[in-house]
């Protein structure tokens, strides 16, 4: 188990860095600079040459990169050029918003859909699998986006029951209702998800009801629901909570978009905000964090695979 | 008993009456909450000429002059101001007692460091700074500028806050040099001062108590400012109905730039004010690129305007009539800058003359390539219609879309200039000498003998009716050299809430740029 670890912990680095260096190289090859974005489109050649050399821009490629790699060793990811504050303090000012709508947006994905997943599979081919399925297909399909335009359209713009956008932050202010705003936007970004994990609970539940073991457990008289819970959905959950981890990386691609629709002060938006200005620290500080988090999710998946079924063993 | 049940009635109706205008009267308290549609690279006025920068910008920092209703410049930090006779000397007399918002007072040390890193680093001083020789301070609350030929415009580039002269204490503007100003830099004279910026969220500025309005009748951004809120707050919200539905959930009382087509959900609406900026409007124009390649060219930018018929340019661009309409002068009729001078050859719609003027160029089937940024909708879909047009008149277009950054990365290459048609859209300059595609280091780079003697003309006069003869001739020039093609005037659709009174929006017509001062919730 030890080496097991201490190898994807290495594997961890080493994808990290590479995620790294890519978006390091991929940032410079897109045209477009912070200092024109940043003096507007009315500034002189000169005026934006002044700029990129204060930022140490004008630099050749591997000087500014070796010099990012130093910083990034030392624990330190830059400065945002166009906030003049730390990225990591800005990233830590977003995270809690993702945090929340990430939660959030979890729960509405394994409340919906395993339930969804587990009662379409217990009446197979009846009125109520086809209309989940037919709702599973339509989450499938809906764009979050416009899901969530939708949403705010009817339950802010018409019946004034949530907010329709923003977020106050609610560590600072103690107020738990401020996740009220919070509300819309992860329903719109886990539906999506939710329908994917419904479609994967169905399935997986179904192949596991037709076991001999689970026949035998109807023979000897157990309750549904012990049947469905105890014996069948334990070993239904791997598949499913294979899906449901990768829907963390859809959630945090969907975030980019829903934070953006409904305002939110969100790592996704953070990122939306930064490429469109070139805020290249801020990019890299992201995208480093994502990765980080990606392999971590990752690896505790693999580890809850050893708590779900006792035969899988690392070596 | 009839009579004194009438008059009790009446008395009651007066009372309630009073109540209600006491109610809608001016009213201090509470918070503006404003939704821009972008967020501010910096709010250093004198590095950025973005309009998003600009409406928290104006609170909190001030210029020397401030342009009225009428967009005539007023003194704003000033007591009053003299030019010489020749026009070669400007003093200028400070307003006694202005505090910035670290409660020291403004003097003529901190206007001459402000105005000196405007001069060297700002956007829009290039034109006036090459004329100035010397800026001195006859004593603490007295400047004096001295030019090396007569500036006509000179108080128009000080009241220009778009990359404009904005004053900051001394030891802010040295210590900024050519450097935007970082947040706890944003130091300024204004009614509100800087509290927090958090970068994709909002923008909080909070009442600066020991403000020093200017008198006199409120007109544009000049005459006296009066902060009712306490707090004005401005998030950043980029998606549009976002906007939209925000303003009619009450969660914000201003917003910005709704698209037109969301106008009727909105325009029966009680509760919201639509704000439609017809005067002035907003001027999209197609930049051709004067210097390189084929639009070098004369005769194949006069082929270009001549394929184009404008009113469906105009359509796709700004849908509903109501929005826009077909004007060939640079300025909006209304205007004081508006002539009809030689602007018969707007909306040819003529193929056949295109034709004709490319083979006269000897046009060969080479690429014209037009470039556009995605994210400006409008330019977006008027960039469509004219390629469809440029097709019809016989161009090979290639057309090029981009992400902002690229696209003004692009255009502005000076030394490789990819394009030949990049297509934006200009705010009505108060001045004529502020019209960008005058400076020949602006993107298009027109940089004709002609056009270089007229622009020293126009700077040089300082009487408006010489100026403005100057600036008949310059459009006659414009449309016989075609340096860029203006397709029409535009107009923008703002919203506000029912609920705030005075200020912005109340007047008519409303100024370029929104601001909040003077104005109260009811």
């Amino acid at each position: 188990m030890l080496s097991f670890i201490a190898r994807r912990g290495l594997g961890m680095v080493l994808s990290t860095l590479l995620v790294v260096t890519i978006t390091f190289v991929f940032m410079q090859l897109i045209p477009g600079d912070p200092a024109s974005v940043l003096l507007g489109p009315n500034a002189t050649p000169e005026q934006i040459a002044n700029l990129k050399a204060t930022w140490g821009l004008d630099r050749p490629l591997p000087v500014q990169f070796a010099r990012y790699f130093v910083n990034l060793f030392q624990g330190n990811l830059g400065e945002s050029l166009f906030h003049r504050q730390p990225v990591l303090k800005m990233i830590g000012e977003r995270a809690e918003t993702s945090v929340f709508l990430g939660s959030m947006a979890l729960l509405v994905v394994a409340g919906l859909g395993i339930p969804a997943g587990i009662i379409a599979a217990i009446r197979p081919n009846s009125w109520l699998d086809n209309l989940l399925l037919l709702v599973a297909l339509a989450g499938a399909s809906i764009p979050s986006f416009w899901l969530g335009l939708m949403l705010m359209v009817v339950f802010a713009g018409k019946l004034h029951l949530l907010p329709s956008s923003g977020f106050t932050s609610v560590i600072a202010t103690g107020n738990i209702a401020n996740l009220k705003s919070l509300i819309l936007p992860a329903f719109s970004l886990g539906f999506v998800n939710a329908a994917l994990v419904a479609r994967t609970a169905r399935s997986s539940m179904l192949d596991v009801l037709r076991a001999d073991y689970i026949t035998t457990a109807k023979a000897k008289g157990l309750s549904q629901p012990v049947v469905i819970v105890k014996h069948a959905l334990r070993n239904a959950a791997i598949p499913i909570t294979t899906v449901i981890s990768f829907t963390f990386a859809s959630l945090v691609s969907g975030a980019v978009v829903t934070e953006n629709v409904f305002a939110l002060p969100g790592i996704g938006s953070l990122i939306v905000q930064s490429v469109l200005k070139r805020d290249y620290p801020v990019i890299q500080g992201i995208m480093l964090v994502v990765a980080v988090l990606y392999v971590l999710v990752n690896f505790f998946t693999d580890l809850t695979y050893a708590f779900l079924d006792p035969r899988i063993r690392y070596r | 008993m009839k009579l004194r049940n009438a008059a009790l009635l009446a008395s009651l109706l007066l009372i309630a009456g009073g109540l209600s205008a006491w109610a809608e009267g001016p009213n201090y308290g509470g918070t503006m909450r404003v939704a821009l549609a972008s967020e501010p690279g910096t709010l250093d006025m004198q590095m950025t000429t973005g309009v998003a920068a600009s409406i928290p910008a104006r609170h909190m920092f001030e210029t020397l002059f401030a342009f009225d209703e009428d967009y005539a410049p007023q003194p704003l930090l000033l007591e009053s101001w003299e030019l010489s006779e020749d026009g070669t000397l400007a003093t200028l007399r400070l307003r006694h007692g202005v505090r910035f918002h670290n409660g020291k007072e403004m003097t003529a040390a901190d206007v001459i460091a402000s105005l000196t890193r405007w001069g060297n680093y700002g956007l829009t001083s290039k034109a006036l700074w090459v004329h100035v020789t010397g800026i001195e301070a006859l004593d603490d609350y007295t400047v004096q500028i001295r030019l090396d030929e007569p500036f006509g415009p000179f108080d128009f580039y000080l009241a220009n806050i778009y990359g404009g002269a904005v004053i900051y204490p001394a030891e802010i503007a040295e210590a900024a040099g050519d450097q935007p100003l970082s947040p706890d830099q944003y130091i300024g004279t204004g009614p509100y001062k800087f509290v927090e910026w958090k970068s994709g969220d909002y923008i909080l500025i909070e009442r600066f108590a020991d403000y020093a309005s200017p008198q006199g009748e409120p007109s544009g951004y000049a005459g006296q400012r009066v902060a009712y809120f306490d707090q004005l707050k401005f998030f950043i919200v980029p998606e549009d109905n976002a906007r939209l539905v925000g303003i009619q959930a009450g969660t914000y009382d201003y917003v910005v730039n709704i698209p037109n087509d969301l106008y009727p959900s909105v325009k029966d609406d009680p509760n919201i004010t639509s704000i439609i900026t017809d005067h002035p409007p907003i001027y999209p124009i197609a930049l051709l690129n004067n210097k390189t390649g084929l639009t070098a060219n004369v005769k194949i930018r006069q082929a270009i305007l001549a394929a184009l018929d404008m009113e469906p340019i105009m359509l796709a661009g700004y849908g509903d009539p109501m929005f826009w309409s077909l004007n060939g002068s640079y300025f909006a009729p209304g205007i004081r800058w508006y002539t009809d001078a030689c602007i018969g050859a707007y909306d040819q719609a003529d193929p056949e003359r295109a034709r004709q003027l490319a083979a006269e160029a000897g046009y060969n089937g080479e690429p014209v390539r037009l470039i556009v940024a995605q994210d400006m909708t409008a330019q977006y879909n008027q960039s469509l219609v004219v390629a469809d047009q440029l097709r019809r008149a016989g161009f090979n277009v290639d057309l090029q879309v981009y992400d902002k950054a690229t696209f003004f990365a692009r255009r502005n290459d000076k030394d490789n200039p990819q394009w030949e048609m990049a297509f934006s859209f200009y705010s009505t300059s108060p001045d004529p000498s502020l019209v960008l595609m005058l400076n020949p280091a602006y993107a298009g780079w027109w940089d004709t003998p002609e056009i270089q003697r007229l622009r020293t003309e126009l700077n040089r006069i300082t009487d408006f009716d010489a100026r403005y003869a100057k600036w008949e001739e310059i459009m006659c020039l414009w449309y016989e050299q075609v340096p860029a093609v203006k397709f029409g005037d535009a107009y923008q659709l703002h919203l506000m809430r029912s609920e705030i009174g005075g200020g912005y929006g109340t007047e008519h017509p409303p100024m370029l740029s929104p601001y909040f001062w003077n104005a109260w919730r009811k």
